[in-house]
């Protein structure tokens, strides 16, 4: 297997806009007969534009900038959800991602039943799952609401389950899209306490965030995404400082 | 060969989310009713009574036999249509899992066409206890022709299935254009009516003929109902048919598979 890595060279991705621009039937007569103004046509959105970098083992990345800069994209190149349009990326390593929690859950089925739901969808096995189920339970601290369906849960609860879950598998990559402000303030705690677990046993981090301190706690590295581009990669301080200043924060 | 190996070993290793995902469906469809999967059993073969007691006075054929020619159409005739249109909503209803996980985007509409093949085996023992009843000496040939015609209607029901969920995801208007024709060709197949009502027309005796729904039906039809297997021209023609939709899906899903997430 070797050394866990993310090499991406010259990233592009595009965001089609075909999809924004069908006219329906309607539309088009309508606008043929001039009962309706032309609709304005969409141009792709470029989110990546020739993003290049190395991420080596050990290495806790952090990634920073305006919202639309791209980091999420770019996390999404990167476990291989969207198709990237141009460049390549090389990935060493299982990837585990934590991105937008709460999707995905069968809110018929009850909290024991989703468990063993998702962690099949996040790769377990039957077997591995099980041995886990009970740790997931106490750690929700879900009580004998474990048996309720899922539909009966607050969003505390809901959140809370979910964190339980993703964060029990383990990966060599670990991609983690802005998670915390997860469940009350004492559930943010051991939640906290849990992702810097994670990451200890993780080979590399990348953490997409606006919370420049969460980024200071949990990172050594932090790119500097802007409108799709690298503007700086380099050492945490040195990155933020210039992001603050630049952005006059 | 290479990627379609890879592809392959990619969707055997989702295999445990998948089987889950068909469990549930299948189990999920009967939540909190009385009856459960027995109505997997039950539906189709009231449904069945009722045509048969209507067709079979309007047609003049006996319900005894008439029966389970009816119930094995409807029970083909099911695969087919989820194919073309329920199933075409696997991408759309997997939107979730799409877009968080990076799983080959195949195991929907494998979902969907496994859930299909079983929910239609499950449903052929309502039609093993008739033939049962009528033609018993029918019963050993039909176990033995099963295992091959359920192979093959599963691999044409997981292509259609794939073709449908890219048409689907990219045209919306998809599932109201093929209702209709899925209706004319149900007009022009024998899902319930006979060969000899085809006979009055010699135009329509050929499109009989050559209409590859027919020899789909035959697999089912002729060892359940005549305790016989099916010509060879019915397996060789259903067996290039799977062949070739399996053919043009996989294609399809090579071309379209990365972009569906920008349509959900």
């Amino acid at each position: 297997m070797g050394k866990s890595s993310i090499t991406a060279k010259n990233v592009y991705l595009d965001y089609p806009s075909t999809v924004y621009n069908r006219k329906t039937l309607k539309q088009t007569v309508f606008e043929l007969i001039k009962l309706q103004k032309p609709q304005k046509i969409l141009h792709d959105v470029h989110a990546l534009r020739g993003v290049s970098f190395e991420i080596n083992e050990g290495e806790r990345v952090g990634v920073i900038g305006h919202n639309g800069a791209g980091k999420s994209t770019l996390l999404k190149a990167i476990a291989g959800i969207y198709p990237i349009t141009g460049g390549e990326i090389k990935i060493n390593g299982t990837i585990q991602s934590l991105f937008d929690l709460s999707v995905g859950f069968e809110i018929d089925a009850t909290g024991r039943e989703n468990i063993a739901y998702r962690g099949l969808l996040l790769g377990e096995t039957p077997k591995s799952i099980k041995e886990k189920t009970q740790d997931i339970i106490d750690f929700a601290e879900l009580g004998e609401f474990i048996d309720y369906p899922v539909k009966s849960y607050s969003s505390g609860m809901i959140v809370r389950l979910a964190f339980a879950i993703s964060t029990m598998v383990e990966g060599d990559v670990l991609l983690l899209d802005e998670i915390f402000g997860a469940g009350d303030a004492k559930f943010m705690k051991k939640a906290k306490k849990r992702i810097m677990g994670l990451i200890e046993t993780a080979k590399i981090l990348v953490f997409v965030s606006h919370d420049f301190s969460a980024v200071k706690d949990l990172c050594n590295r932090v790119i500097w995404l802007d409108h799709g581009q690298i503007k700086m990669d380099g050492d945490v301080d040195t990155v933020i400082n210039e992001y603050v200043r630049v952005m006059g924060l | 060969m290479k990627t379609v190996i890879s592809y392959f070993r990619r969707i055997y290793n989702a295999r445990f989310f998948l089987i889950h995902l068909v469990r549930w469906d299948i189990k999920f469809k009967f939540r909190r009713s009385k009856l459960g999967l027995l109505w997997t059993i039950l539906q189709p073969l009231l449904l069945t009574m009722i045509i048969a007691a209507v067709f079979g006075f309007v047609f003049k054929q006996k319900v005894g036999t008439y029966a389970p020619y009816i119930l094995s159409g409807i029970l083909v005739w099911d695969i087919i249509s989820a194919a073309v249109i329920g199933n075409g909503s696997s991408f759309i209803q997997a939107e979730a899992y799409i877009k968080q996980f990076a799983h080959p985007i195949m195991i929907y509409p494998i979902r969907a066409s496994l859930v299909s093949i079983i929910n239609f085996l499950i449903a052929t023992t309502g039609l093993f206890a008739w033939v049962l009843f009528v033609y018993p000496q029918n019963v050993l040939t039909a176990i033995i022709s099963l295992p091959l015609t359920a192979f093959i209607y599963f691999i044409m029901a997981w292509s259609i299935s794939v073709i449908s969920s890219h048409m689907y995801v990219r045209y919306r208007d998809y599932p109201f254009v093929m209702s209709l024709a899925l209706q004319l060709l149900w007009y022009l197949s024998p899902v319930f009516f006979k060969e000899e009502m085809f006979l009055s027309n010699p135009m329509l005796h050929v499109l009989f003929v050559v209409n590859p729904i027919t020899h789909i039906l035959m697999l089912m039809r002729q060892p359940f109902l005549s305790g016989c297997f099916a010509d060879t021209v019915s397996y060789v023609y259903s067996l290039s048919i799977a062949a070739i939709l399996l053919i043009v899906a996989w294609s399809v899903n090579s071309k379209c598979e990365k972009t569906v997430i920008y349509y959900l």
